[in-house]
């Protein structure tokens, strides 16, 4: 079967992630040692976050060999490739797993015109082309001409060992436009890793439970100003916290 | 609705907030009867746990009646009127970890997955009433509360059963005897356990339920030592010897305990040098935990041993003895609790008479009061060990 040219394929036509691997482990080992080191405050604290981001930017590094600006994930399901391929098809049901898809509707044969939510910019659009679609297999999108943003993506199914279920790997890559919005086509680039994952983690939810995980709209006791501004901003990524560093200092020291 | 909210290093307050709605298709609304503090709770209290938010209702021990279920939870499982035990785990039931009765290892049920993924690599279930890190849900120390995937979670209550005999369903009792299953218990053995509060006085009798024939129980409080005794443990106040390695060496032939649980976790206390360093490190944050109980076990279990740890930890912890774990083959088992495992046999192990877990409540106050209870809980004064709470109780004047 003739393998098109994808953003997928770059890591070889059996989906094999090899380069990934050590990618991944520089950049979580490197960045859980800077983090780790960061909230020491000490000498030895600061040579650690050092040399943790030194790791994490050789984590980056490797990531070159990738295309730039290309975010990939991937995910088990608890499902066949078959029904995760059916229920990654019906595109006019992403705005229910993707939280920052506003809509989907199909304009043309293999067609969808997506509108997504950016903050201050509001409303971007682009249109994606399907110019792969295989059955239990795959998909690839990019955007036509004339979108406010070029993006483009893939998705891909492979089944688990051991009868685990799919293994899903999306990639989506997102770049200003001509004539388009450059700020959007920022800003979605610069989140697309975060949201990719996510976005792949409530579908997988939704996939294997019916639902997605929420606690918005439950009961709560009076919030903070701090919190309250930053839940109105953006009310499903929790602030860092009331409990900030100088916070933890004084309350170990009051039991010390 | 009245909730006990978290407001802070060493502040919860019972506040009125609105009461809780259905928000997803799987969801129940329970009416809560009883709901208890935890040790845990007290890590939150303490200000040791990052992730908490001022306005955060705690609280994850409860039980009540179901008063609402949403359209997605199975009818044949859970209806309006049962009468269930919540546990403090929540789990979805249908990903690889339930799939594997590991269930306070769900997959789907923590909605901020990728901060608890950032310290751990990944997350573990969500949590009712803790952090955000764990999920965030509002907690069960209030009138009522919401509970997702019902169909999974709750225990049914045969009518006729106090609230104090299986409350304790929902967290504690599981907890210690997973503690004590971890702890690879064979016929005979001899178990050491760090810890005389609730979970480890549950590991105590749970040690004995599978087959031990000698527990070793270590604390410093001599009301917790006795209730241990009264367990049928024998007992070390840490306080009162030199040095707590020798005397379980001494007490057991110098061959080690088969297995050590440490029920203490993160907010160890003891004497020396180590645990003032500890103590100094946790207050400028170079260590998440303080792992006296931990450490102790490793050294003091017999050589090819098992270290059951369910104590709580949250990060980073020093000067663990791997060496000695490494040397002596030892084995270490942990986890939060995989809840809905031990849930139904051990409500059968209550109904046959062999445990009453209620001997573990000193308090019982309405939930007004439990923002003087947590003080006293944390202090450890007036003999405090397990708090109840009645939601619906007036205020004592």
């Amino acid at each position: 079967m003739h393998e098109s040219e994808t953003l997928f394929s770059q890591h070889g036509p059996d989906g094999s992630r090899s380069k990934s691997i050590p990618k991944w482990g520089a950049l979580l080992g490197g960045g859980t040692l800077a983090v780790v080191g960061l909230t020491r405050r000490s000498k030895s604290g600061i040579a650690m976050a050092a040399a943790g981001g030194l790791l994490a930017y050789a984590g980056m590094k490797l990531n070159s060999n990738t295309e730039p600006g290309v975010a990939e994930t991937s995910l088990l399901l608890n499902t066949s490739p078959d029904e995760a391929y059916r229920f990654w098809r019906e595109f006019e049901t992403i705005p229910q797993y993707m939280s920052h898809i506003e809509s989907v509707n199909k304009i043309a044969d293999r067609t969808y015109r997506f509108i997504a939510r950016v903050p201050v910019i509001g409303q971007v659009r682009w249109d994606a082309e399907l110019y792969t679609d295989r059955q239990s297999e795959g998909i690839d999108w990019r955007s036509l001409p004339g979108s406010d943003v070029d993006a483009e993506g893939s998705v891909r199914f492979r089944k688990a060992a051991d009868d685990r279920g799919t293994i899903v790997t999306s990639t989506v890559r997102f770049r200003p436009a001509a004539g388009g919005l450059a700020g959007a086509a920022r800003y979605l680039s610069k989140s697309a890793s975060f949201l990719l994952r996510q976005n792949l983690r409530r579908a997988k939810a939704l996939v294997e439970t019916g639902e997605i995980p929420t606690t918005e709209g439950q009961s709560h006791g009076p919030r903070s100003v701090v919190t309250g501004v930053m839940r109105s901003i953006n009310p499903v990524k929790p602030a860092r916290g009331e409990h900030g560093f100088q916070e933890m200092v004084e309350a170990r020291r009051s039991v010390s | 609705m009245k909730a006990v909210c978290w407001m802070g290093k060493e502040k919860v307050s019972v506040e009125d907030v609105p009461d809780p709605k259905i928000l997803n298709p799987r969801d129940a609304i329970v009416r809560i009867t009883s709901t208890a503090i935890c040790g845990s709770d007290l890590h939150l209290y303490g200000g040791f746990v990052p992730t908490m938010e001022q306005g955060d209702i705690v609280g994850h021990e409860f039980m009540g009646e179901v008063v609402e279920i949403g359209p997605g939870v199975d009818r044949n499982k859970l209806k309006v009127g049962d009468r269930v035990v919540v546990p403090f785990t929540i789990a979805c039931g249908n990903c690889f970890f339930c799939k594997r009765q590991l269930w306070s290892l769900c997959d789907n049920s923590n909605p901020n997955y990728w901060i608890a993924e950032q310290m751990m690599g990944y997350s573990p279930s969500g949590l009712f009433g803790y952090t955000h890190m764990m999920g965030g849900y509002a907690g069960g120390q209030a009138q009522y509360a919401r509970v997702p995937y019902a169909d999974v979670g709750p225990l049914k209550i045969p009518d006729g059963m106090p609230d104090d005999k299986v409350l304790f369903l929902s967290d504690i009792f599981p907890t210690g005897y997973f503690g004590a299953v971890n702890a690879d218990i064979q016929p005979g053995d001899t178990v050491a356990i760090w810890g005389c509060g609730p979970v480890g006085q549950f590991a105590i009798r749970s040690a004995f339920m599978l087959g031990a024939e000698r527990v070793i129980a270590i604390d410093r409080f001599d009301y917790r030592l006795q209730m241990a005794e009264q367990g049928g443990a024998e007992t070390i106040n840490y306080e009162e010897v030199d040095d707590v390695i020798q005397t379980i060496k001494e007490m057991t032939g110098n061959i080690g305990p088969d297995s050590c649980i440490d029920a203490v976790g993160m907010e160890a206390h003891d004497h020396g040098f180590m645990y003032m360093m500890d103590r100094t490190k946790q207050a400028i944050m170079a260590e998440s935990d303080r792992p006296i109980a931990l450490r102790q076990a490793i050294q003091a279990c017999r050589k090819g041993g098992t270290v059951s740890v369910p104590g709580v930890y949250v990060g980073f912890d020093d000067k663990i003895p791997m060496g000695a774990f490494m040397n002596k083959a030892l084995t270490m088992k942990t986890g939060q609790t995989h809840m809905m495992r031990f849930m139904q046999p051990l409500l059968e192990r209550i109904q046959g008479g062999e445990i009453d877990p209620s001997f573990v409540i000193s308090h019982r106050v309405p939930i007004a009061d439990a923002p003087e209870m947590y003080k006293i809980f944390r202090d450890k004064e007036d003999n405090c060990t397990k708090v109840v709470l009645d939601p619906w109780a007036a205020a004592a004047a």
